[in-house]
């Protein structure tokens, strides 16, 4: 018997491959337009990918403290004897196990000995498990390795990650604890041009409550650099010719750890308090950018008191200060940080997956039922049919940008929506040079066209704009590198650096000179940056901290995507 | 710094011990749960992933970089499991959709009871952990180049070509048997929904 996808020349047994993200941008775009006009071929991709979400709530097994022992008794045998250090180790905990046993029999003054040996390897062994970073434990003891698998987890993990991973019950939507919340959320609801072309794969997670296979292979491209130390000095040579930018990320990443309130968020300083969230989200983007998470690098319990804020915050989806009447910058920029957070660590996560997963979900819904009638987003969510508030081209790139990482994440997100930024961006860019304004064209001014059309080739590959249009705005953001005397604008040097890098434009070099040039003096000792520059009053020095330091990791936030 | 794969098997292969510890760190719970999604037994997996270490380390004299390490690695753990899987083909499956899994009320309970449990909506059942078990057992009977392909495409996450690479088949019968696959745990997966509906 054959399926109706079988007896589809355009699809027939491509959709288990299309679902796995194994085919090529160009046979997968072939299969999502023949999915959106044959409703049994949807029928039937529906099914594969049912299957598959299913399949991924199987369960991973870990290698069990007695199979390390095993592999490690093996390895002394087979291969070699241990490091020096794991002999004297191993020594030390022969020679307690052999005190506690004659414990007994031992005369006082000896016991007196026995147990200040004890005490000594105690020690030891505390400052192994507390104090060495994790990425050098495996490398340190044997002991380590011989303990119980959850152990190193309940040293870090239960204590400081807890909010970020397994904390306080999500809320549900329903639960919308502030009235103020009310006012400037409207329902999450399907609307009707969600879905009139793929189906939405949630409707799968509600069959089955599975998790959607992951990383996926866009999303593993995007962390690739970052997470492959080697691969990310080479990327920074490769554009600057030497690392000195590293350093100096370094510094600024020293600083946010160490601006880092104790609730976990970041403060805007004498900017707007409401901007608590967005640059929350960009000092733990500048963070997760540099490869950091709660289990990679210096900064992990930073990472895991950020995320948790961020998800202390959110409520009905909205991740935002219930009292804050402005919340979509903040909401789209802490969604992109939970969703790379999600991709650098999400492998490592034993527990917590399906509840951040539903936070993200949540967050990625309330950028959806945000949108307003013309295909845009606007500070604030629309409030319902009725609301005709004009969205604009700025906050529309920040929920774009969280829209297709959620997407390359796995998540649902329907190509309508972006479909319809699209046509919201094109309405406002001017044809002959691509320049974009920030409602119509008639705002077009300096120095927000130049920013807003170098956001717009940053998105440019999510939206699938016109290559000629894109080509355009290459060269109008290639001929923007800033003069001497121009306005600091950190959010212009942000989207045009990382633009032009996705699209392996040569025209990056001019500017990550320029970045190089006027980052590296401007930075102060403490490693931040000063917040004099565009919109560093409302956002204070960690928004031009953050920033700087996104700029710099550039060479390696963001795979090329040419 | 982190050694690549690579690497860290050229220093294997001049007798560094220390980087074949990395090797298996690295390495052992991947290659332990791609045995594990191929017979769902933990200690079999065990002795498996540890056979698949053992003749890596002895053949470290011939590696060659010339593919990928996990390309590499899979490869022998394939071969492996080709092996035991036709020394053993004759015993039954470990688990079986039909099989006893417990006795309850002093009868025999099988995996279907669990499934049809009353007080269960059809919804908690599509949602609750025995569609994962039937999922498991469904895996258990496909044909073993079949399951190989499902297991190190979906659950592995391995691309296409590097599964053609390990299987040493063309690309286009990966993409064939994954298709014939994901059809056949359907109508195993479709079979057993009707049989609870019925």
């Amino acid at each position: 018997m054959t399926s109706p996808a079988d007896r589809c020349p355009d699809v027939g047994g491509e959709l288990e491959a299309f679902s796995l993200g194994q085919l090529a941008e160009a046979d997968a775009a072939c299969v999502r337009k023949h999915l959106r006009a044959c409703a049994s071929c949807r029928a039937e991709f529906e099914e594969v990918r049912a299957l598959f979400l299913l399949a991924d709530e199987i369960e991973s097994i870990e290698p069990t403290a007695a199979f390390r022992r095993r592999m490690d008794a093996w390895i002394e045998n087979e291969v070699g004897p241990r490091s020096q250090a794991d002999r004297g180790a191993v020594a030390a905990v022969l020679t307690l196990v052999a005190f506690a046993g004659a414990r007994f029999r031992a005369s006082r003054r000896f016991r007196y000995v026995t147990m200040a040996a004890a005490a000594h390897v105690l020690v030891l062994a505390v400052l192994t498990f507390f104090v060495i970073p994790a990425a050098e434990r495996d490398r340190v003891s044997p002991i380590v390795r011989a303990l119980p698998e959850d152990f190193v987890g309940r040293t870090l993990e239960n204590q400081e990650i807890a909010d970020g991973l397994d904390g306080p019950p999500i809320p549900v939507p329903e639960e919308i604890v502030d009235g103020a919340i009310e006012e400037i959320l409207p329902p999450v609801e399907t609307s009707p041009r969600l879905e009139p072309g793929l189906p939405d794969p949630d409707s799968s997670h509600r069959r089955f409550g599975a998790l959607r296979r992951f990383p996926t292979p866009r999303m593993a491209a995007y962390l690739a650099d970052r997470l492959d130390g080697e691969r990310k000095e080479r990327r920074v040579r490769e554009a600057r010719g030497d690392l000195r930018t590293l350093a100096s990320i370094r510094a600024a990443l020293g600083w946010l750890a160490k601006a880092q309130e104790k609730d976990g968020s970041w403060s805007p300083g004498r900017g707007y308090a409401g901007y608590r969230e967005g640059v929350t989200g960009l000092a733990l983007l500048a963070l997760l950018a540099d490869g950091h998470s709660v289990r990679r690098g210096d900064h992990r319990e930073v990472v895991a008191r950020g995320v948790g804020f961020l998800r202390r915050r959110q409520r009905g989806g909205l991740i935002a200060d219930p009292k804050f009447d402005r919340p979509m910058y903040g909401h789209a920029i802490a969604t992109l940080a939970l969703i790379e957070f999600w991709g650098v660590d999400y492998e490592h996560m034993t527990t917590g997956r399906i509840s951040l997963r539903r936070d993200i979900k949540a967050a990625v819904e309330v950028i959806v039922g945000a949108r307003k009638a013309d295909g845009g987003w606007r500070y604030r969510p629309r409030r319902g049919a009725s609301d005709r508030t004009p969205g604009d081209v700025s906050v529309t790139i920040w929920q774009v940008l969280a829209l297709s990482l959620a997407r390359d994440a796995g998540f649902s997100v329907s190509h309508d929506i972006l479909d319809d930024g699209r046509a919201f961006i094109e309405a406002r860019s001017r044809p002959e040079d691509g320049a974009v304004g920030y409602q119509s064209i008639s705002d077009l001014k300096r120095p927000l066209d130049a920013t807003l059309t170098a956001g717009t080739l940053l998105v440019a590959m999510d939206l699938a704009f016109d290559r000629e249009r894109t080509a355009l705005r290459r060269a109008f953001v290639r001929q923007a590198v800033p003069g001497e005397k121009d306005v600091r604008n950190p959010l212009l040097w942000f989207y045009a650096t990382a633009g032009l890098r996705r699209h392996g434009d040569v025209g990056l070099a001019d500017w990550t000179g320029f970045t190089t040039r006027t980052l590296l003096p401007a930075q102060d000792a403490d490693g931040s940056w000063p917040p004099e520059a565009l919109y560093g009053q409302q956002g204070g020095r960690v928004y031009t901290t953050a920033l700087g330091a996104l700029v710099l990791s550039v060479d390696f936030r963001d795979a090329r995507r040419p | 710094m982190t050694d690549s794969d690579v690497e860290l098997m050229l220093r294997v292969r001049e007798g560094d011990p220390e980087a074949f510890r990395l090797v298996v760190d690295r390495h052992q719970k991947p290659l332990l749960n791609y045995f594990y999604r191929l017979t769902w037994d933990r200690q079999r997996s065990e002795d498996l992933a540890q056979e698949v270490f053992l003749k890596l380390y002895r053949a470290r004299g011939s590696y060659r970089p010339q593919a990928k390490f996990t390309t590499y690695m899979y490869r022998i753990a394939r071969n492996l499991w080709i092996d035991r899987y036709r020394s053993q083909k004759s015993s039954p499956p470990e688990t079986s959709l039909d099989g006893p899994i417990g006795r309850e009320g002093g009868r025999e309970l099988r995996l279907r009871d669990r499934i049809a449990a009353p007080g269960r909506s059809p919804s908690e059942e599509a949602g609750g952990r025995e569609l994962v078990r039937v999922l498991k057992s469904a895996v258990l009977e496909l044909p073993p180049e079949q399951r190989q392909v499902f297991v190190l495409g979906q659950f592995q996450g391995l691309p296409y070509a590097a599964i053609s690479e390990i299987m040493e088949i063309p690309e286009g019968t990966v993409k064939s048997r994954m298709h014939a696959a994901v059809r056949r745990l359907r109508g195993l997966l479709g079979r057993r929904r009707d049989d609870l509906a019925g």
